[in-house]
């Protein structure tokens, strides 16, 4: 509505000035005709009288002559005809306006002569009052037709204005609001003029817009399951390392389970012995459900819900499934947690696998009768979990690369690689950060930082990651 | 189905960090009047072969689990004085079976494992001419 009131408001004026100036010249224009109109007038007038006086003074004499400039005067009040004996102004006819008592009027003198050569004058005097009053009116007509054409045109314009150009460049402008928006789906309703082939423009743009936000959201959704794929498929990759383990855990109590209903069975248990016999075996049973579950648990999709749990409890059943393994190969694992019950809102499965993965690489870098800590450390808002290994340590050109996918510094067969990015990966979604630190010949030192309450990805730009070597104390 | 004790009670190490487990093998073999000695990890096993090669009563019989806390009973068995050696183990993989056959340990019994069958191989193993203990060096 702006340009269109702009441009309408420089026209309308424009065109005011315009035609005023023009309904201005015209009424002045009239006015001089006019006035030379009454001067002709005058003129002829004069000369006729002054001649009918002339004849008749000469004929009938004087008297005669004034008792007829009498009768005219009478018969015609608005003019004034004085013969005056005073010689005249100028040899030749002669008009002017003079103001007498604020009034204007039109003066003629016209010389006489007489027989004998005597000069008079002859003086026709008319009100201009009327003249006055008709410049008035002109005027008036003038400005009042300058303003209504101006606001003619003007209306004429602001309502073109508003349909050709006001209403589509808004519709256009709204479209771009929708886009800008979101609202990708979004056309605006074109006309074939200038502003009819910008918008149509902008519909092709959105139109295409539309199909690359299509493709992208698909390459997104098709990362996401892929992702997905790369984590369950590194979860079974533990499972199917510690498989020996729970084998182990599992067959030894039910081997005793075994002997002990065989034993039962053929009657080889006395009777007092029945009743605690039975309840090892239940005992048996139980522990051997809860590894099958822990594994199961384990091993299963995470929702992707996030639940508050208690740091302390998570961080131990955690470790439970991994024990075993650290016996057999030897290792320690110690595991120290806040005194007291701290609450941290997390995927419990998912960052399972991440602290899951974390042990596991320690461990493949512990010799046997080496130890690995586990510490859970809480701050008002934030948890942090470190998993110290006193193995290897990791080459300082190869701390760049520790948390790619499929980089690994191991034998081909001997490790997927992908451990410590979906590690990564699990953290990030929390909106952590991951820390390794590692001096060669000392060890290393993993550190996931969590924020206490659910939070989602970080996307202030910071890295969620760090790999430093560890500056010797 | 009681096994008839053709075997002379014997001087039997049972090695196995599962309580229930070794408990239940004491139930099986005791009853037969042999006299069971139990460690749960591997250094008491490392120990208990070791004192008994000391004190001149070295066992008749081993019986030990492949997986427990502490020295690998592998690692052990390299090392001590040995008797004959049954080795019980719920995952028999290879390299159970290829450290078994090179320690010369008379069998490999999967776990769960059937109580008469184990009964049997005991008395069977005991039954034969005691031979002297596997030394270090075999």
């Amino acid at each position: 509505m702006r340009l269109t009131s702009k441009l309408t408001v420089a026209v309308g004026l424009a065109m005011f000035f315009v035609l005023a100036t023009s309904g201005f010249l015209r009424a002045r224009a009239e006015v001089a005709a006019y006035e030379r109109d009454i001067t002709r007038d005058h003129d002829t007038m004069s000369r006729v009288v002054s001649e009918a006086l002339e004849h008749l003074a000469a004929r009938e004499g004087r008297a005669r002559a004034r008792e007829l400039v009498e009768d005219l005067n009478e018969r015609d009040a608005r003019l004034e005809i004085t013969w005056l004996d005073s010689p005249p102004p100028s040899p030749r006819t002669h008009s002017s306006v003079e103001v007498i008592a604020g009034e204007r009027f039109l003066v003629t003198h016209t010389p006489m002569l007489d027989r004998a050569g005597t000069p008079s004058t002859l003086r026709v005097v008319e009100a201009l009052s009327d003249e006055d009053a008709l410049v008035v009116a002109s005027y008036l007509r003038a400005a009042v037709a300058a303003l209504a054409l101006a606001l003619v045109c003007t209306l004429v314009m602001l309502a073109l204005g508003t349909v050709l150009v006001a209403r589509p460049l808004g519709a256009l402008g709204a479209l771009a609001r929708r886009v800008g928006a979101g609202d990708l789906s979004a056309r605006a309703e074109v006309g074939s003029d200038e502003i009819g082939d910008l918008g149509r423009e902008l519909n092709g743009m959105t139109a295409a817009l539309f199909q690359t936000q299509a493709r992208l959201d698909e390459a997104q959704g098709a990362r996401v399951a892929i992702l997905e794929q790369l984590r369950h498929a590194d979860r079974l990759r533990v499972v199917g390392e510690i498989s020996s383990e729970v084998a182990h855990q599992i067959g030894t109590p039910l081997s005793a389970v075994r002997v002990r209903a065989q034993l039962l069975a053929q009657g080889e248990i006395t009777e007092p012995r029945i009743p605690e016999t039975a309840r090892k075996i239940v005992d048996d049973v139980d522990r051997v459900s809860a590894i099958v579950r822990r594994l199961l648990d384990f091993a299963r999709r995470p929702t992707g819900k996030r639940q508050s749990v208690d740091a302390a409890t998570w961080a131990d059943a955690t470790l439970d499934i991994l024990r075993p393994l650290a016996s057999k190969q030897g290792v320690a694992l110690a595991l120290s947690v806040p005194a007291d019950r701290v609450e941290v809102t997390i995927d419990a499965i998912e960052m399972q696998q991440a602290v899951t993965n974390l042990v596991m690489n320690a461990l493949q870098s512990s010799r046997s009768g080496a130890k690995i800590e586990v510490r859970v450390e809480a701050e008002p808002s934030a948890l942090s979990i470190h998993v110290q290994d006193h193995g290897a340590g990791i080459a300082p050109d190869a701390l760049g690369h520790v948390f790619e996918p499929y980089f690994t510094t191991k034998a081909v067969g001997e490790g997927t690689g992908l451990g410590l990015s979906v590690a990564h990966g699990i953290v990030r979604e929390h909106g952590g950060t991951i820390d390794l630190e590692s001096e060669i010949g000392v060890g290393t030192t993993v550190s996931i930082h969590l924020p206490r309450t659910a939070k989602a990805s970080r996307a202030d730009g910071k890295a969620s990651w760090t790999a430093r070597p560890r500056r010797p104390e | 189905m009681t096994v008839t004790a053709k075997a002379r009670p014997a001087r039997i190490l049972v090695a196995e960090d599962d309580t229930s487990a070794r408990e239940v093998i004491e139930m099986l073999l005791s009853h037969a009047g042999h006299q069971i000695t139990a460690v749960a990890d591997g250094d008491a096993l490392g120990r208990a072969l070791d004192t008994a090669h000391r004190d001149g009563v070295p066992f008749d019989l081993l019986l030990s689990d492949v997986r427990m806390p502490g020295e690998g009973a592998f690692s052990v068995l390299r090392r001590a004085h040995r008797p004959r050696t049954i080795l019980l183990t719920a995952y028999p993989e290879d390299w159970v079976f290829f450290n078994a056959y090179q320690l010369d340990c008379l069998c490999v019994i999967a776990k769960p494992f059937d109580a008469g069958e184990l009964r049997r191989i005991v008395s069977l193993v005991l039954s034969d001419t005691p031979r002297p203990a596997r030394t270090a060096t075999g």
